[in-house]
């Protein structure tokens, strides 16, 4: 028995040494052969403050047929740091790294110069290429170390919509605009994009099974049609660039569902590149200035008096050019009286007398129910910076302000209100959500679908399809005395001219603010556009300004998204 | 066959030792594999951001070509016609 005893000890001894000289033989591999290697890493470890690469969640933009684009995303790449401890030769190390990436070499210089301080960033966002490259070169204090960024793929495309990341007071990056702001909660993530179960086990039990801030994580799908955008962006870009206009812009809305297909203002800015951008630029307009859109308010006001059933389509009334009302004139657009006429020609003709006239018949009260229905609440978009609209005067107990008011001065709304105004008319006389976001993508795998689908009933259905056979014909007959005419298509627009307050009150004479909202197919809309440009230069009228970039996007929609004719269409024969 | 309490113990150390270097193998291991998926992943991402960077500098270039350059016209004349009563199939069955 004790040899036998003997025998196992012999056999259990023989298993630990050899397992003991496993182990010794890994740790010559380890501190012997690759012993180099390893230190480097280690050092950088150490003085990149053994921080994780940068992480956070992404933004899409939605293609027509589903496809995923990135919006926001991460870059992975090499930064450059030296440690001027034991950099021996900055020169060579200064040659080396300019010639991979632009070195500013006063900075270089000085960075090397602190021979106390062991670490010194000077290069960032270099390639795989470039970073692999100086990497192999080895040079004595250089330092290579990986480095995540976050990177906008399109560029200046709905540049103030998906806003951008900026550092806070504690040097931590976080949403400063847009939606990285808005949802920056959801975007935001620790370093480590996958946890080590087993070493979990060992140092931080609590983390395996519960994260809440991991558990709220998600990428964020957009509304947003990236070829539809960049075509808005293109037209905008050549009404600003044409008429030097003080800002450009456009919102490209599903009536039915408050989808935001698109949407953009010039100037805009390279969230990849915005260091020299002015401040201001960031801001985003479209939910965060308010303008008096002028005359596509005949539209809300034509609406209000058809659906409080102050007048009806058939109705006349005898147009005098100009009124005066509590000692201010009100006058058309070319102050000519046109006598007896049909309502539509209030829309058709884009007549302040007429707007004015139903006014008076709708009276104080039920216009300032109607317009506060329509603008008196936020419309709860999903972008940061909301600004109230300018209501004051719906509080007013002189006539001359409501009469302003049905053709759109005196009342300053944001684009997004107008156009979840205007959608009404396109939606059955309801309002919809105007959002940008569809779906998180949470990091389980699992979506949430965002719920839109409140819908705020204003105008009856019969009001609104009185209103937009008025808005029909205006399209058929007088957009480019006819010319813009789309055969196979039915389109409802309204255009609209106001003109510019001055600072200390009143109105400028000869600049103004253009607007232009029109939808398709006009009885069963697919897409509402609404366009605008603050103060061009050389020009009176929004037709002139806005038609052709309406035109052109609205046959562009028709084209890439096949939209079947609704009328015009030829039997067999 | 009666075991000894030492020879048990012996035994149950041996085992607990030899599982315990096991672990720790596993977890290194593992953790080797997962660092370098995680690498792999950045890497793939980076270089899907600089294609999807292609496709949208590709749109915007086709934006503002200009057909007639590229060789294209406009038709001549558009027409649409509602569709017939029977359809044709290729279909046997």
């Amino acid at each position: 028995m004790r040899a036998a005893f003997r025998f196992r000890l012999r056999i259990l001894l023989a298993v630990l040494g050899s397992m003991a000289l496993l182990l010794l033989g890994r740790l010559f591999m380890v501190q012997i052969v690759h012993g180099a290697e390893y230190t480097r890493k280690a050092e950088r470890q150490y003085t990149a403050g053994a921080t994780t690469l940068y992480n956070r969640g992404a933004i899409y933009f939605t293609r027509k047929d589903g496809t995923l684009i990135s919006a926001a995303t991460l870059d992975t790449g090499y930064l450059v740091a030296i440690n001027p401890e034991i950099l021996t030769d900055p020169q060579a190390a200064y040659d080396a790294i300019s010639a991979l990436t632009p070195l500013d070499h006063d900075a270089f210089f000085t960075s090397a110069a602190k021979k106390s301080d062991p670490y010194e960033e000077v290069a960032h966002h270099l390639s795989q290429k470039d970073g692999e490259a100086l990497s192999a070169k080895k040079i004595p204090g250089v330092l290579v170390i990986r480095e995540r960024w976050r990177a906008y793929p399109g560029g200046t495309l709905a540049a103030q919509t998906i806003g951008l990341i900026g550092y806070n007071d504690d040097n931590t990056l976080s949403g400063r605009y847009g939606l990285e702001r808005y949802y920056d909660g959801a975007l935001e993530r620790s370093g480590a994009t996958y946890r080590n179960f087993f070493a979990q086990l060992f140092s931080n039990l609590g983390d395996v099974f519960v994260d809440a801030r991991n558990a709220r994580s998600a990428d964020l799908v957009t509304t947003i049609e990236p070829e539809v955008e960049q075509r808005l962006m293109d037209d905008l870009a050549q009404v600003q660039e044409r008429y030097h206009s003080k800002e450009t812009g456009g919102i490209i809305m599903d009536p039915a569902t408050g989808e935001i297909i698109a949407l953009g203002s010039m100037p805009t800015f390279d969230p990849n590149n915005f260091e020299h951008t002015d401040i201001s630029t960031f801001n985003n307009p479209l939910v965060e200035h308010v303008y008096e859109f002028g005359s596509i308010f005949k539209t809300l006001t034509m609406a209000s008096g058809l659906d409080a059933g102050v007048i009806t389509p058939q109705m006349t009334y005898n147009d005098t050019g100009c009124i005066t009302v509590d000692a201010s004139r009100i006058c058309n657009w070319d102050r000519k009286a046109r006598g007896v006429i049909p309502m539509k020609q209030v829309i058709m003709q884009s007549l302040n007398v007429g707007a004015s006239w139903i006014a008076t018949r709708l009276g104080h009260d039920e216009q300032r129910a109607y317009f506060t229905k329509l603008f008196g609440q936020p419309t709860g978009i999903d972008l940061p910076g909301e600004t109230s609209p300018l209501l004051g005067n719906l509080q007013s107990p002189r006539q001359v302000e409501y009469d302003n008011m049905s053709f759109g001065q005196g009342i300053a709304v944001t684009p997004v209100q107008m156009i979840r105004a205007l959608g009404a008319l396109a939606d059955g006389g309801a309002m919809v959500e105007p959002h940008i976001v569809r779906k998180e993508v949470l990091l389980s795998g699992e979506t949430n679908a965002l719920d839109w689908s409140e819908k705020t009933p204003v105008f009856s259905p019969q009001a609104v399809q009185d209103t937009v056979t008025m808005m029909d014909e205006t399209m058929d007959e007088k957009v480019s005395n006819g010319a813009a005419k789309i055969p196979t298509m039915s389109v409802a627009v309204k255009t609209g001219t106001a003109q510019l307050t001055k600072p200390g009150g009143g109105y400028y004479e000869d600049r103004f603010f253009h607007s232009f909202v029109g939808f398709f197919p006009s009885y069963a809309p697919r897409f509402i556009i609404l366009l605008y440009t603050n103060d061009p230069k050389g020009v009176q009228y929004s037709s002139e300004t806005l038609t052709t970039s309406f035109m052109d996007l609205t046959h562009f929609l028709i084209n890439y998204y096949d939209l079947r004719p609704d009328r015009g269409l030829t039997e067999p024969s | 066959m009666r075991v000894s309490p030492v020879r048990a113990l012996s035994v149950l150390v041996g085992v607990l030792l030899v599982g315990y270097i096991a672990l720790l193998a596993t977890v290194m291991t593992y953790g080797a594999i997962q660092v370098q998926a995680a690498e792999a992943v950045r890497d793939t991402s980076s270089d899907v951001a600089a294609l999807e960077t292609r496709y949208l500098a590709a749109v915007s270039a086709l934006n503002h070509a200009d057909p007639t350059a590229l060789g294209y016209m406009k038709p001549a004349a558009v027409a649409y016609i509602t569709g017939t009563q029977t359809a044709v199939s290729m279909r046997t069955r």
